[in-house]
């Protein structure tokens, strides 16, 4: 293992400057972005240069620049720009670790610590699931986290093989996860979205490990558009389908706005002069009967 | 384009061709972009465009979801030839076709003479003309796939 993924903490904080990498400029340029205040903080947000645990750790470090701002209030700022993601629980989790601690700084650094050590912990649970010679499908980027599961695989002496679906329209298989995979040499391959049916016919892909950016207790979950899909195929092939949540929440997956984005942005890497009409859901639902098992954070400990 | 502003729309997949692209006058279309050639955006809304159809683009990983919210009433998948128990399409097929019948939406086969494309975008490394990935680690599946013949299913 050379190096782990700079996007296990793509965010970080000197007490002053918020310092955001720039995901949407990987795998070509390794940027960071200096933010210093709130209205920064949702233009950071709104252009995608940061997403999934990024944005846990940009609301919280944001949190400390905005104070005596409420959590909450940032959170209300925060949904504006990303309302598929649940900025709420975050700022009620940070409002309550506050109350024992000297600072909101140091509260938000405790929870930070946590996360981590959560994460580390259920990379070991999830590679006690998984068969010996695991070759798995994944979509989008989990934050660095299959690494956390590459290196569990390894400490029990398993194998670990990663086919990444490459996540249109923002690439984050291709951009992010072959990237910080690469770099740490693990095995891994990269294909187009709409092959994952055929290399699972073909035997090459024995579970599907996805993130998710909510998720409800019922086991249902939302997460990057493709996911859903993924799901369906994996049933069709009679596939394990893993899903990693965060907290899950006692509602339904009915009651959470899908975020539909710029359709301009399905042609961020052409030279076309005119766009076609299209559309742009930024997430899609699995329903719990195609998950077979969720991995929350926490679980493991 | 929002997703509420589509219903009972026609997904095609692969290339259809222009001489018989009436056939589907009367339809909101679903152009998925057919990674890796970009059949979609190459020719697919070209045809579409010349015949007055409306249509409406998006990527394949979309799909699900407009399955999933009962937007697409019909596939129809373009192959390239056919076998006695097969027909051989494009890469990507497979997806749509599990997907369909997954959602009970009923698929139709129709045969297409387009000049198919294997030379540019074979693989996942590059979208319109960025390259994203080089290296080992980029797959190579076949362009075709092959789906089970049932006579049902011809246009």
């Amino acid at each position: 293992m050379k190096n782990h993924s700079p996007l296990l903490f793509p965010v970080t904080f000197d007490g002053k400057r918020i310092s955001v990498l720039d995901e949407t400029q990987l795998p070509w340029k390794e940027i960071f972005i200096q933010v210093d205040s709130l209205s920064e903080s949702l233009t950071v947000l709104k252009e995608m240069k940061t997403r999934a645990f990024g944005q846990v750790l940009l609301f919280y470090y944001t949190s400390i620049l905005a104070s005596p701002m409420k959590p909450t209030a940032v959170a209300d700022c925060f949904h504006e720009i990303r309302p598929t993601f649940d900025f709420h629980t975050l700022a009620s989790m940070l409002e309550k670790s506050i109350t024992h601690s000297a600072s909101i700084h140091d509260a938000a650094d405790k929870l930070i610590d946590n996360i981590d050590t959560m994460r580390l912990k259920r990379a070991e649970l999830l590679a006690t699931l998984l068969p010996q010679d695991t070759r798995i499908l994944t979509i989008c980027n989990i934050s660095g986290e299959l690494i956390y599961i590459y290196e569990a695989m390894k400490n029990t002496g398993k194998s670990m093989t990663v086919y990444v679906s490459e996540t249109r329209p923002y690439l984050q298989g291709s951009r992010l996860t072959l990237w910080e995979l690469a770099r740490c040499e693990i095995p891994c391959c990269l294909l187009c979205d709409n092959q994952a049916a055929s290399l699972m016919e073909s035997g090459n892909i024995n579970a599907v490990i996805t993130g998710s950016d909510r998720s409800t207790k019922n086991g249902d979950i939302i997460n990057k558009t493709g996911t859903y899909a993924l799901a369906v195929l994996a049933s069709v092939y009679s596939l394990p389908f893993y899903s990693y949540t965060q907290f899950p929440l006692d509602i339904s997956v009915n009651d959470i706005p899908i975020e539909e984005r710029d359709t301009d942005e399905l042609f961020n890497y052409s030279s076309l002069e005119e766009y076609p009409p299209s559309i742009y859901p930024g997430f899609d639902i699995v329903p719990s009967e195609l998950i077979t098992r969720t991995v929350r954070l926490g679980e493991g400990i | 384009m929002k997703l509420n502003e589509i219903s009972d729309a026609v997904l095609v997949w692969g290339v259809p061709e222009e001489n018989s692209v009436s056939d589907l006058a009367g339809n909101m279309i679903i152009v998925p972009e057919n990674r890796p050639f970009m059949y979609g955006i190459t020719y697919t809304i070209e045809i579409l465009k010349k015949s007055d159809i409306p249509y409406c683009y998006c990527t394949d990983n979309m799909i699900g979801i407009l399955f999933q919210k009962n937007k697409i009433s019909k596939s129809i998948i373009y192959y390239k030839r056919n076998t006695a128990d097969s027909y051989i399409c494009s890469s990507g097929t497979k997806y749509i076709y599990n997907l369909s019948r997954f959602h009970s939406v009923p698929v139709c086969f129709c045969l297409s003479q387009m000049p198919w494309l294997s030379s540019i975008n074979t693989d996942a490394s590059a979208i319109f003309e960025t390259v994203v990935a080089t290296g080992k680690n980029i797959i190579c599946l076949p362009a075709d796939e092959t789906i089970p013949r049932e006579s049902k299913d011809e246009l």
